[in-house]
């Protein structure tokens, strides 16, 4: 028998006043300095990184640069805070910046542990609209946009990320690319993993580099039990491939050990997972091939990414 | 809040305008429309204003909790202001609304406007920790405004979550509370589901409006066009209809979608808990589309 509506209210009408017994605010936890003012006593921290008044052209911070650390950065993105520690995370600084038309525009500055993880970050974050980002004197990076609304870079060790909320002009998102890039310690190169990925069928950008399980599982769920034993000790990556008439993805994980590789070569071959292929473990490294691909193709990759020189 | 298992079956309605976005910014007066059509739809009965005044007294405090805390992909302001404009409507005092999130800077960025005192509809953060619950994992220490307010309206839009698998109507609550990072073990579980059991919350919700004119199925700065509004007096159905949403989407990208489903344990705990529905014949899902 279906409840009808007037029962429903006459349940929705018993709700409790609980009355209210306010404590005191709780102060702010971050650290805050004014966006190129060099009051920052750190030169190479991600706050002095952030253009300051002047700096780019048509724009002024709006609020002062706001920096989170390993134990506040819940205060700015709640549980997806783990996300960011899988990757070495050190440091953030958000600046809020506004033009005379009082458009607003947000810049990140990511500070983690080696590029490596800069680059892992950018490639758990990206949408595979991939953009190149000129970094001023000739120089470009490898971005990932939405035009007008947002602009995410890595260069060093710092992932930049600049979102609008309201569409802008690319040429803003560029002048702020430019100003931050000329300020970070130039260079980084990609995960030296990455040489192991076989070219022939890789879809270009679709490359994950990753060290836990965090960042796997969103891509490739396992139930959540770490069946692959990752950790700050293990890279890996996952890749979609297009093979033959079928789409595939590539996992490939260095382990410390190959007894390591072994163990966890047996627990995901004992786990079940439909999508599955194939598996093998060669020396220190796991590949495994998922998805609608051929045994014989899966086999063909697998051997050219567990390949050693 | 009357749902499952007090009734046969919780009730969501998905509500569809493809019509409702007017370039980068929603049409008011077709959010509006879509608010009215989903809350006729829920209730069965034509008389929009008269279903509100049956959810709230005159008098009372209601509190709009939001989620602002994805600078680009928040809870619409145009889904929440016409939820506030049918509140006053219906003859709730302005002042007595507020628009709530943790932080006034969360809300100004994502397009609210502050007002604490002055005349309208309020709308700030958290100024204080009021009441305690004890849960599993930790102590829940809610923001003083989840106190003082006699009704809750849940504003989330949906998510997937790097540990819950999904953020919607029940994980919008660690927005409630001073210490969420104290409950994010285990898949957030059951520290979702026991937050949601607390009187604070449960005694209060009188109503659940799912902001999916965007939804966010991969990183909450990339919202993906959705175009639709779910309305539901239960948090665990309406969660459930949400996260087949964000599945639809990682699925239409060539993205795995398992782990939305696998990792958000915390829709079973809270079935369990009696908050809700999460099985799927427990739900009822009628969607109107109109345009």
């Amino acid at each position: 028998m279906k409840v009808r509506w007037s029962t429903v209210l006459a349940g929705l009408l018993l709700a409790a006043f609980v009355a209210g017994c306010g404590a005191q605010p709780t102060s702010p936890p971050q650290a805050t300095v004014a966006p190129g003012t060099g009051n920052d006593p750190d030169p190479a921290s991600p706050a002095s990184i952030l253009p300051g008044s002047g700096q780019v052209p048509g724009w002024e911070p709006s609020d002062e640069a706001t920096t989170y650390f390993a134990d506040n950065l819940y205060d700015l993105v709640n549980g997806q805070a783990d996300a960011f520690f899988a990757y070495g995370f050190e440091q953030v600084a958000v600046g809020n910046y506004e033009n005379t038309e009082g458009a607003s525009l947000r810049v990140e500055v990511w500070q983690v542990g080696t590029p490596s993880d800069a680059y892992g970050l950018f490639s758990s974050l990206r949408s595979g609209n991939t953009v190149s980002v000129a970094t001023g004197s000739g120089q470009t990076r490898e971005g990932d946009a939405d035009p007008g609304r947002r602009l995410d870079f890595w260069q060093d060790r710092y992932l930049v990320r600049l979102f609008a909320p309201v569409e802008l002009d690319d040429a803003d998102l560029t002048a702020f690319a430019m100003a931050v890039a000329g300020a970070l310690p130039g260079g980084g190169e990609p995960p030296d993993l990455l040489r192991q990925l076989p070219l022939d069928g890789l879809v270009p950008h679709s490359d994950l580099f990753f060290h836990q399980e965090i960042s796997l599982q969103s891509y490739l769920w396992l139930g959540g039990e770490n069946v692959l034993g990752l950790g700050t000790d293990t890279d890996g990556i996952w890749a979609r491939y297009e093979v033959g008439s079928g789409a595939a993805h590539l996992l490939l994980v260095h382990y410390p050990s190959a007894t390591a590789a072994e163990a966890a070569l047996d627990a995901l071959q004992a786990s079940a997972i439909d999508s599955l292929v194939r598996a093998e473990a060669r020396g220190d490294l796991l590949g495994a091939l998922f998805g609608a691909i051929s045994e014989a193709e899966a086999d063909l990759l697998l051997d050219e990414a567990l390949a050693t020189e | 809040m009357a749902h499952w298992p007090a009734t046969d079956t919780s009730r969501v309605v998905l509500v569809r305008h493809s019509g409702v976005w007017a370039g980068s910014t929603p049409d008011p007066a077709i959010v509006l429309e879509m608010l009215d059509a989903g809350l006729s739809t829920l209730a069965e009965t034509g008389d929009v204003l008269a279903i509100w005044r049956a959810l709230f007294g005159p008098q009372e405090r209601v509190l709009l909790k939001v989620n602002c805390i994805s600078y680009g992909g928040p809870t619409q302001p145009a889904v929440t202001y016409a939820v506030a404009q049918r509140l006053q409507d219906a003859g709730l005092p302005a002042g007595n609304i507020l628009i709530f999130d943790r932080t006034d800077n969360e809300l100004a960025a994502a397009g609210y406007s502050l007002n604490e005192g002055g005349i309208g509809v309020q709308c700030h953060g958290a100024r204080g920790t009021g009441t305690e619950s004890a849960l599993s994992q930790a102590r829940a220490r809610f923001y003083q405004e989840l106190d003082w307010c006699d009704a809750i309206i849940n504003l989330p839009t949906p998510k997937q979550h790097g540990m819950a698998g999904i953020s919607i109507a029940l994980k919008n609550h660690y927005g409630s509370i001073a210490n969420p990072g104290q409950l994010h073990g285990n898949s957030c579980d059951p520290a979702i589901a026991e937050l949601n059991a607390q009187p604070t919350i449960r005694g209060k919700t009188r109503l659940v409006v799912g902001a999916a004119l965007m939804v966010s199925p991969t990183d909450w700065n990339r919202p993906e066009r959705e175009d639709a509004l779910l309305l539901s007096f239960d948090p665990v159905a309406l969660d459930t209809v949400g996260r087949d949403i964000l599945v639809r989407h990682r699925q239409e990208m060539g993205q795995n979608a398992g782990f939305l489903v696998g990792a958000a344990k915390h829709l079973q705990t809270a079935q369990a808990l009696n908050l809700g529905a999460t099985d799927t014949g427990l739900i009822e899902l009628k969607e109107v589309v109109l345009g």
